[in-house]
């Protein structure tokens, strides 16, 4: 093996790096808590706002460079605070993902590995925990896990949310359960209707500080922008992906998706919504600083999985494709995040729960898979994970089989269950898109026992299993 | 109307709505990835209207062929049914290795497998109204009627079941189709 073709497996490390990698993770491990703890000793603890917005794709921001949508409301989060650039979701799916935010798990470990598994009344959210610290708790939006009746969320003090389309909603007169009881909607648009019942809930007076998650339909497929925004963005071109075509939703085994449309058509309403998401956080943020808790309020703004239009052919998510997998997350809290600006530590959604723990000064319990990112907050700089785990489970009756995929710095190995679909290794640092496959090449060659193994010790570390059914 | 031998009225007219299946799906997962973007966009848009011209409508060009040749009822349906079954059997072997036996059955009564058939049998019903009033038109045989209780039937048949599939966009279905694989396969008791 040559000096150039090392990666992170074999590459030697400097004395220097070693004690520097080893002083900074000490030094996180022995200031990091207690520094989260010290803020605000004697003071009000901070409030927390999650924002969780359905397919929004990472680069679905103007702060991300999009040549097209405008997200000024967003992109202050992000600009303000610490916008960490690899954030990836451990399964690309809804219903799992949404599952791993509130509990800090792998799917294969809370049990909702698809969007057709049942939520277990015995998970335990940050939503639980963090309300026995203290604090006055909202869950208003898109809870759509599977089940023959909606939870009784331990923890949850204000429970707003709907169950039309199975749990996804639509855009416009979509009913609401609140607190249990099914409310209609008529005439509203739903993301400025949570955002309503968002802002009563957090200017409501109280002595405890607030916890909301709000989860939002959008950006969800059915991609209805609210009326004042149905003409934005007509007449432009879109840049979309070169292999992209007008066809792709109808095409191939996409058309098992369900969005029989045009892409354009598809991706220009896409870039609405994100658009009308934009303008409803705006109200959000507004809010906040007319009431003075802006600076005294963690915003944390994330997506529940990537999204494809139309790069490898494909459509959806599902996939280990960066596009799929890799989700926006911004956390905005100035008195944590004194040096704002972006984050590239590999940071998961199963990271979320204990991060939210850890800024609060609760403890993180050990059933949580992830890890704090408060470190990464408070020293940019601080040596991230060095890989992860991706699972994919069936979902019937979309055609694409169980994934288990290792993503490191520079690699990703993609193995998939049905062995007629062929294993995928692509070199991140040449081929960020993921247009090469490199398995049976000299390099890849050389790659892949190393990530092989990593991928195992990935599977035991975390006691993976397959679920075979969706 | 003189009866041409089996190739000439069964096998040529399912031949050719399956050959440009086969082309324009190949075409279209290749063009992809082609250069300069006005070619892909080109090869792109000429193999999805072939796609969609054999796949969803394709029994229109091949009953009519079928017809004229003197092909029996029976024989046009056959012809007519060729290509959808042999994308949907395209489909589901993709399904094979993922899901249960039982699950790549359920996946039959999917919208996206059933689609096909039904279409193609109201694009059949539809191809037998022209096919009889041209052939009315050029021999003057007015005991053919222009729509029979067989032609008529895979009409309504066909167009019933396209609406039902297609309805609310298709979501309706979708819906029902789920909950109903949802009490099959992951009830309790369920075939999990």
């Amino acid at each position: 093996m040559t000096g150039q073709e090392k990666d992170f497996f074999t590459k030697e490390l400097s004395r220097r790096k070693v004690l520097k990698i080893a002083g900074t993770a000490a030094l996180a491990g022995m200031m990091g808590p207690l520094a989260a703890r010290r803020l605000w000793a004697g003071e009000k603890k901070p409030n927390i706002i999650f924002i969780l917005t359905d397919d929004h794709r990472y680069d679905a921001f103007s702060c991300m460079g999009h040549p097209v949508v405008k997200t000024p409301n967003l992109d202050r989060i992000a600009n303000e605070g610490a916008p960490f650039r690899n954030t990836f979701v451990t399964t690309s799916l809804c219903s799992p993902s949404r599952a791993s935010f509130l509990t800090g798990q792998y799917a294969h470990t809370h049990g909702v590995v698809t969007n057709h598994t049942m939520w277990n009344d015995r998970n335990v959210t940050f939503m639980e925990l963090i309300k026995k610290a203290g604090y006055d708790t909202a869950f208003i939006g898109k809870w759509h896990m599977p089940g023959d009746r909606l939870p009784q969320l331990r923890g949850v003090d204000e429970f707003i949310t709907f169950t039309r389309e199975g749990g996804q909603g639509v855009y416009y007169d979509c009913p609401l359960i609140i607190n249990g009881i099914e409310t209609p909607r008529p005439g509203k648009y739903i993301t400025n209707d949570l955002t309503d019942y968002a802002l009563r809930f957090i200017e409501k007076k109280r002595k405890n500080p607030f916890c909301l998650y709000l989860s939002h339909k959008a950006v969800h497929f059915g991609f209805r922008p609210p009326e004042h925004l149905k003409n934005l963005y007509a007449g432009q071109d879109l840049h979309l992906p070169p292999e992209s075509d007008t066809w792709v939703t109808l095409t191939n085994n996409n058309i098992f998706v369900g969005a029989p449309m045009p892409m354009n058509m598809l991706y220009r309403n896409y870039l609405r919504v994100v658009a009308s998401v934009d303008e409803q956080v705006g109200r959000l943020l507004a809010s906040l600083e007319r009431t003075g808790e802006l600076n005294n309020t963690v915003i944390v703004y994330a997506g529940d999985n990537g999204h494809l239009f139309g790069e490898h052919g494909l459509y959806d998510k599902r996939n280990a494709y960066e596009e799929s997998m890799r989700i926006p997350f911004f956390i905005r809290y100035p008195k944590l995040v004194r040096q704002t600006g972006r984050r590239d530590q590999m940071v998961l959604n199963i990271d979320l729960a204990p991060t939210l723990l850890d800024i609060i000064g609760a403890e993180i319990p050990a059933f949580m898979q992830g890890r704090s990112m408060v470190p990464f907050l408070q020293n940019p700089s601080l040596e991230g994970r060095d890989a992860f785990l991706y699972e994919h489970f069936p979902v019937f009756p979309i055609p694409i089989p169980g994934i288990t995929a290792v993503r490191t710095k520079d690699f990703k190995y993609i193995h998939y269950q049905k062995g007629t679909w062929g294993d995928q290794l692509f070199d991140l640092r040449k081929d960020p898109r993921e247009l090469l496959n490199i398995i049976d090449t000299k390099a890849g060659k050389e790659a892949l026992p190393g990530l092989q193994k990593r991928l195992e010790q990935l599977k035991e570390e975390t006691r993976y299993q397959f679920f075979t059914h969706g | 109307m003189e009866k041409k031998p089996v190739f000439q009225r069964v096998v040529f007219p399912a031949a050719v709505v399956l050959a440009l299946m086969i082309v324009s799906v190949n075409l279209y997962n290749a063009s992809r990835w082609w250069e300069p973007p006005i070619l892909q966009a080109f090869f792109i848009h000429l193999s999805a209207l072939g796609m969609f011209a054999s796949i969803w409508l394709g029994a229109m060009i091949a009953n009519t062929l079928a017809f004229f040749r003197g092909a029996t009822f029976s024989e046009r349906l056959l012809v007519c049914l060729v290509t959808p079954m042999a994308w949907d059997a395209k489909v589901l072997f993709d399904f094979i290795g993922i899901f249960s036996g039982a699950e790549v059955l359920y996946a039959c009564f999917h919208a996206v497998i059933m689609g096909p058939i039904f279409v193609a049998l109201l694009c059949m019903g539809i191809s037998e109204i022209w096919c009889r009033i041209i052939y009315r038109r050029r021999t003057g045989d007015r005991f053919v009627k222009i729509m029979d209780f067989k032609s008529g039937l895979v009409l309504i048949v066909g167009f019933v079941m396209a609406f039902l599939l297609l309805y609310n966009g298709g979501h309706s279905f979708y819906y029902l189709y789920m909950d109903l694989y949802s009490r099959i396969f992951l009830s309790p008791g369920g075939m999990q």
